[in-house]
């Protein structure tokens, strides 16, 4: 009976506030004080298609790449850091850690105004690569935090016993190290997506109103007071999250990013 | 900090193989980190090759320290992040401990506790706003029974002077967050060390008090440092969700850095450093808060 | 002052009883040893008397009164865990003190207790110690202060000894018999390893896939076994089928008085260190050929097929060959006649 009453509270607490996106975005005519809409249709979906289709496909592309390539820099540089920081002990790892780490509790503001004025000298800002760098000031702090946690449980033993049976290292790494750390580096993976995914003040700043991401297009179609629209582009907006939360329910049989944010 | 790190694992590794794992890492976020804070300091204080405008030394921090609104605006700021954080701390604890047999074999609450984690601030503030506002769900809701007569009589809950679609957006976002840090520690050794203390005669609020609560106060202080840290800095949500005046910092910060006027950009910098500053104090003493409770507990 | 009685106990997980209708008797001031293989359910039973596991049948007595239903920090028992489980965030001092804290306890009668329990276990000078600096040994020592420091009526150990390398676990078998001499706790100890059963207790209580297979001293067991799987489980397999006649037990050409009374399907055991490999055939031998020969050090492990089956011989000195003739003799004193099998008359 607690437990029916608990899950209960859960599923509506986690599932409530996708009602009135759900409900708007089908909204065709919807005046106050009506509880439901009074006309239910597509023109929020289609306008995302037709009308504004062209810079919607352009944001989530935007989107897309930059999460992708942050990410895919985040693990370059953080499976390496993150095995280090977990696997051994060494003098000055506590501080080390610490300025690993710092970069996941202060805020980004700074960071970005202060990198913005370097960035136009370089001509870094409003180009993609700018944009994935100021992103990467974020994620990869949150990469290493995971992997750290990940190379932590790691036994590097068994890389030693590949090793005796004829491993080279490049063996060892793929048929070893990888498949034994792929549900952690997945998670991290999906962190730094999700970070990248959802980013807005530093993308505006350092990608100066030209890198178009889907979040940038949200807060301008909220200003345009369209409801439905922004209902709509909010439904896409966390739609790879959502898969990605399912995909990973499938893979690890509990999904596992707990800790994410 | 982070209390695993402090226990050593027992294995060295040579010097030079190290740096060449850590030091790309490592020189990337001192560039961009480090580096970019610097860079606002020196803009801040109108370093001459960097700044534009004629003010140099402590003049921009002067001023923003010296405006009429920053009281107000930090009282707000610290409102709303201590506020959301210590609700969602609470209510997670409520929900940890509540969960803690169940949570381990159940997929689905799992799932659902999951989908907050994955879902960006900015969405459930329109979400928020929807419900919330004037015109909102809850307002139509009261019209259909009767409570509301029209937008105009239902209580101001967006861009309001308690900023309760804020401190709602938080909470919600940051439940998950914590209770899953909670039941990571729980789950380990929280059940165990509950039975020891039952044999050791500990009733069930003793070993509430005595012992869940001393093995979770390191995690939850720090999640919860975590997510003050978030709340003080971001800028979606009070922005979409807050009143015009005032402001909160983040919000000013960025006001003044976009303003046409290019001079008040250093301003902006100086108050995003500000909110750095304090959020850093913030981890300080957090750590001081920690070290000196460990040598009290140490004790009895 | 301390006793313990279970009565047709009876533990289940879920639907499954893991221990069933277990009797058992401690008496104050005793140490009994539960032995048994790991799976057969001796943390079960610790947990259940203690409180932390629900009892589905039969009655848990403490000195005479009926705990069933008292939760763990009623009853007067305390568990000691396989691992210390030391309070993390407390000192050493700080990890005794808790349970008197618990209870109310402080100042200067508890640190008065306190300091004479850390003398008792050697842990005099570590108060401020944190208990992650402790080596093994001086964590479980701690767990152990910790709950001695409650005088509880008794004491429950499972397996405390497991997790120490061979010589901490020596000097920590010394020191439970000694605090259990100065203290005069009821201990029911819990452990796999018979030796240590043997060394640590004044009885031994066999338990074996959930059930109590045979209770008494450490000698019985060994000797005397209940029936076959308990000699198996103390490593004497060597079985000999046969009846019981007019007080003399035959079966494959062995004979032995036995004082038990006629049986057709009897069966004698003999451990393996008591048979002896002879020049010539007599009375109460076997004609054999070695198939085995393994050097184990301390002694020689034979295998010997003869017409009667397969026995196991120790001796003291490697000796034989594989595929040489022996003579196995029997000694007929050494010889352990079960108790004839139900409807075995
Ligand atoms: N929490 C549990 N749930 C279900 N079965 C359990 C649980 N704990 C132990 N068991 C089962 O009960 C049996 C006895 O376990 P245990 O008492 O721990 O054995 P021992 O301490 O003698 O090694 C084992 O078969 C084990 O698998
Ligand atoms: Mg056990």
């Amino acid at each position: 009976m607690r437990r029916r009453l608990l899950l209960t509270a859960v599923l509506v607490g986690a599932i409530l506030p996708f009602l009135p996106l759900l409900l708007w975005s089908f909204a065709e005519r919807w005046f106050y004080p009506a509880l439901f809409p009074e006309g239910w249709g597509l023109r929020a979906w289609s306008y995302l298609v037709d009308t504004a289709g062209r810079q919607i496909i352009d944001g989530l592309v935007a989107s897309f790449t930059l999460a992708l390539a942050t990410t895919a820099l985040s693990l370059l540089l953080g499976i390496p850091a993150g095995r280090a920081l977990g696997l051994y002990d060494f003098a000055g790892k506590r501080l080390l850690s610490l300025l690993l780490l710092l970069p996941i509790i202060v805020p980004p503001l700074a960071v970005a105004m202060g990198l913005h004025r370097w960035f136009l000298q370089l001509g870094l800002a409003e180009t993609f690569f700018g944009v994935v760098l100021i992103h990467l000031s974020v994620c990869l702090p949150y990469t290493i935090f995971v992997l750290q946690g990940v190379f932590r449980d790691y036994n590097p033993d068994f890389e030693a016993q590949a090793r005796s049976l004829g491993a080279g290292p490049l063996a060892v790494f793929w048929r070893v190290t990888l498949p034994l750390t792929l549900p952690g580096i997945a998670v991290a993976a999906l962190f730094s997506f999700l970070l990248s995914w959802s980013q807005y003040l530093s993308t505006l700043i350092i990608g100066g109103g030209r890198t178009l991401t889907l979040p940038i297009l949200l807060f301008a179609l909220i200003d345009s007071g369209d409801r439905p629209v922004a209902a709509a582009v909010s439904l896409l907006f966390v739609l790879p999250a959502l898969l990605a939360l399912l995909a990973g329910a499938q893979a690890l049989g509990r999904g596992n990013i707990e800790g994410v944010r | 900090m982070d209390p695993a790190t402090s226990a050593g694992t027992g294995r060295s590794c040579p010097v030079r193989r190290l740096l060449l794992l850590l030091g790309p890492a490592l020189f990337l976020i001192l560039l961009l980190f480090g580096g970019g804070l610097l860079l606002g300091l020196f803009q801040a204080l109108g370093y001459p090759p960097l700044s534009a405008g004629s003010t140099s030394g402590l003049g921009h921090f002067q001023q923003v320290l010296g405006d009429a609104d920053f009281p107000r605006s930090l009282g707000l700021t610290l409102y709303i992040a201590g506020t959301s954080t210590v609700v969602a701390a609470l209510l997670s604890l409520v929900l940890a401990l509540a969960l803690v047999n169940w949570a381990a074999r159940s997929r689905l609450i799992h799932f659902l506790l999951q989908i907050p984690l994955a879902v960006p601030h900015l969405v459930i503030a329109i979400s928020l706003l929807l419900i919330l506002s004037p015109s909102g769900l809850l307002s139509r809701l009261g019209s259909a029974l009767g409570l509301v007569g029209s937008p105009a009589a239902f209580p101001l809950l967006v861009n309001d002077p308690f900023g309760v679609a804020i401190l709602a957006t938080y909470i919600w976002k940051e439940i998950p967050f914590i209770t899953f840090m909670l039941l990571a520690v729980l789950k380990n050794i929280g059940s165990e060390l509950a039975e020891v203390g039952a044999t050791l005669k500990a009733s069930r609020r003793q070993r509430f008090l005595h012992i869940t609560l001393p093995i979770i106060a390191p995690s939850l202080g720090a999640a919860s440092l975590i997510v003050f840290a978030y709340a003080f800095g971001a800028f979606e949500v009070p922005y979409l969700l807050g009143q015009t005046y005032p402001l909160t910092l983040p919000v000013w910060a960025y006001k003044s850095y976009s303003d046409i006027d290019l001079l008040s950009r250093p301003e902006g910098i100086a108050i995003s450093l500000l909110i750095t500053g304090t959020v850093l104090l913030a981890v300080l003493l957090a750590e001081l808060l920690l070290h000196s409770s460990r040598r009290r507990e140490g004790g009895r | 002052m301390g006793e313990l009685e279970l009565r047709r106990l009876t533990v289940s997980y879920g639907e499954r009883p893991v221990v069933a209708g277990l009797d058992l008797r401690v008496a104050d001031g005793e140490i009994v040893a539960l032995l048994g293989p790991s799976g057969a359910g001796k943390s079960t039973i610790l947990k259940a008397v203690a409180g932390l596991l629900p009892a589905s049948v039969g009655e848990i007595r403490i000195n005479h009164q009926l705990v069933n239903q008292l939760p763990a920090e009623r009853r007067d028992a305390v568990l000691l865990f396989q691992k210390p489980l030391l309070f993390p965030f407390l000192d050493v001092a700080g990890n005794i003190a808790f349970g008197l804290k618990m209870a109310g306890i402080g100042g200067r009668q508890a640190a008065a207790r306190i300091a004479a329990i850390m003398a008792i276990t050697g842990l005099d000078g570590l108060a401020r110690r944190r208990v992650h600096q402790l080596s093994g040994g001086q964590q479980q020592r701690v767990a152990l202060a910790r709950g001695l420091v409650l005088a509880p009526s008794i004491l429950l150990l499972d397996e405390p000894l497991s997790s120490l390398d061979a010589e901490l676990r020596q000097q920590m078998r010394e020191l439970i018999g000694r605090v259990q001499r100065e203290t005069g706790t009821t201990m029911l100890f819990v452990t796999h390893d018979q030796s240590e059963a043997f060394a640590v207790s004044d009885r031994v209580a066999l338990l074996l896939a959930g059930s109590l297979r045979q209770t008494g001293s450490a000698e019985e067991l060994f000797y005397h076994p209940a029936d076959r799987e308990v000699a198996r489980f103390f490593g004497g397999g060597n079985f000999i089928d046969g009846r019981i006649v007019g007080g003399t037990f035959a079966g494959a050409s062995l004979r032995c008085p036995t004082a038990r009374s006629d049986c057709a399907t009897a069966t004698a055991v003999i451990r393996p260190e008591e048979l002896r490999l002879v020049e010539s055939g007599g009375d109460n031998c076997l004609d054999g050929v070695v198939e085995t020969v393994s050097f184990e050090g301390a002694n020689s492990r034979l295998q010997i097929a003869t017409a009667a089956g397969t026995f196991t011989l120790l001796a003291v000195r490697p000796e034989g060959r594989v595929g040489q003739p022996v003579v196995l003799h029997f000694p007929p004193e050494r010889l352990h006649i079960f108790p004839c099998p139900e409807g075995g008359r």
